[in-house]
């Protein structure tokens, strides 16, 4: 057991010493190149580059705290059978702690979503409106 | 344009309506002042604590009656909890020998055969729990208020599949999600159909069952002639020891002779906690005493507690309050001799340690002494 733990320590080891030797000294020459790759990576799962009025935006919008209020709020919600990924904070909650759903919801945002009764009684004032729009434009 | 009245009371949860409540029905002329809902819109339904007849009876004129509760009631969590009041589609939930837990396939947070297994360990008592799957369930699951709209429209969705569920396990009785409606529960049309008595289990958030209070609380404070005035206090005009004015963040000025500062904690924005604990409305001074000391700067190691289902000190911050629950500052001076202190803004006040109805009662009390200050 020792034995094992002890090789896979000097494996990584052995990885992590050809890593700073090999591409560390080559990192100033990579650098939009390891960003795309880096882009591409989490691209697919959702998670993309913010623009600036965004990035700056984005506190308020961790403000949600999953209180749920402004789907109960919401009358279009009320109005026909709807799933749970039609409410809004579906997509607050989701874009407060990571944008991996952000294309998801993207898809159907719900109507509410623009709805001033939605972000009137949200308690912490979040921006949904603000926050739906950023959704329909990373989407794009 | 300045506004005046005899009270103003800053918050629309559970304290500010029962403080405005109170004062108008002595006769004062009295404006609520109301930001966005707060914690009493996340109620689980289960009142805590007592209920001053006053507000009670005014509850029933307005269809929102509450009923002593006898036993615990049961809660999403696995929990039983004790309540005083509870509406009666709560009070249909009291667990029973023979009761069935029935779920919503697509429903969040419901799973019934372990709520029946846990609540079933609780009680002592035997308990069965079924999924049932309603007609027009949506492939990413249901938005609560979306199925509980449905079920207050048409409650024959549910009753055929309770029927059949009922005629795998026998039961005298069926607890379900708080979702059988919005604002009015078709706990009692489904019951008839069904022919035992249909509950809902307690709620958490998103909480139809605060969504009801919150609006039951508003259709009160309307026929109580309480103006009401969307906004929260941002800026204030003390002068010898007085508040002379508040200003709301819609713009409004407004004057009165007292004010009731009943704005909660922290969800409702009654104490904002930013680097120091502040609070916005008449920067009342805030602190905790904790550990021997006292706290100003909200320092998150010092105020949490690492056992996370204790009480947790930095909720129980807030503004210390005299005798008549007039603000103190740190040195037990009177901060301003016009403003009463009510509910959840009050420190050694936390959800551990009073419940809805402490605060109901804080802010019914708070309502009687403004009109006779």
């Amino acid at each position: 057991m020792i034995t094992r733990r002890l090789v896979a320590w000097l494996n990584l080891a052995l990885h992590f010493g050809l890593h700073v030797l090999t591409r560390m000294p080559l990192r100033p020459f990579r650098r939009g190149r390891d960003l795309l790759r880096f882009s591409e990576t989490v691209g697919g799962e959702g998670y993309l580059p913010l623009d600036p009025d965004a990035r700056g935006a984005f506190p308020r919008y961790m403000d949600c705290v999953h209180c749920g209020l402004c789907a109960i709020a919401c009358e279009s919600l009320q109005a026909e059978p709807a799933s749970a990924w039609a409410e809004p904070w579906t997509f607050v909650a989701g874009a407060s702690r990571s944008l991996d759903r952000a294309q998801l919801v993207a898809h159907e945002l719900p109507a509410c979503a623009s709805a001033a009764e939605a972000e009137r009684v949200c308690p912490m004032g979040v921006p949904i409106n603000d926050m739906a729009a950023m959704i329909r434009r990373m989407a794009e | 344009m300045p506004i005046r009245f005899d009270v103003a009371v800053l918050g629309g949860g559970v304290a500010g309506s029962a403080a405005a409540i109170s004062a108008a029905s002595r006769g004062a002329h009295v404006c609520l002042i109301s930001g966005p809902p707060g914690t009493t819109a996340m109620f689980s339904g289960g009142w805590r604590g007592t209920c001053p007849a006053g507000l009670l009876r005014e509850l029933a004129l307005s269809g929102y009656e509450l009923h002593a509760c006898s036993q615990p009631l049961p809660h999403p969590t696995g929990a039983l909890i004790s309540c005083n009041y509870a509406q009666a589609s709560h009070e249909a939930a009291q667990l029973v020998d023979g009761a069935l837990v029935i779920g919503i396939a697509g429903l969040p947070g419901f799973d019934a055969p372990a709520l029946a297994h846990l609540w079933s360990a609780r009680s002592g008592l035997p308990l069965r729990g079924q999924t049932v799957t309603l007609e027009h369930t949506q492939s990413g699951g249901w938005a609560p208020a979306s199925l509980a709209a449905l079920i207050e429209r048409t409650p024959e969705i549910l009753i055929q599949p309770v029927v059949a569920a009922l005629r795998q396990h026998a039961a005298v009785r069926v607890i379900m999600p708080a979702v059988l409606g919005v604002l009015a529960p078709a706990h009692q049309r489904v019951s008839d159909a069904v022919g035992l008595p249909i509950g809902e289990a307690l709620g958490v958030p998103p909480s139809l069952p605060g969504w009801r209070l919150h609006h039951a609380l508003r259709r009160v404070v309307t026929r109580a002639g309480v103006t009401v005035l969307e906004g929260r206090g941002i800026a204030c005009e003390p002068a010898n020891g007085r508040i002379d004015m508040v200003q709301l963040s819609n713009g409004d000025v407004i004057h009165a002779r007292t004010y009731i500062l009943a704005t909660g904690k922290y969800a409702a924005g009654g104490i904002v906690a930013n680097g120091t604990l502040r609070e916005p409305a008449f920067d009342c001074p805030v602190w905790i005493d904790h550990l021997g000391e006292r706290f100003v700067v909200a320092d998150s190691l010092l105020l949490t507690d690492p056992e996370r289902t204790e009480d947790q000190p930095l909720l129980r911050a807030g503004v210390h309050v005299d005798a008549e629950h007039r603000p103190v500052a740190a040195t037990g001076d009177v901060v301003y001799s016009n403003v009463l202190v009510a509910g959840s803004v009050r420190a050694d006040w936390s959800i551990a340690t009073h419940g809805i109805g402490d605060a109901a009662a804080d802010g019914w009390a708070a309502g009687m002494r403004a009109v006779s200050a």
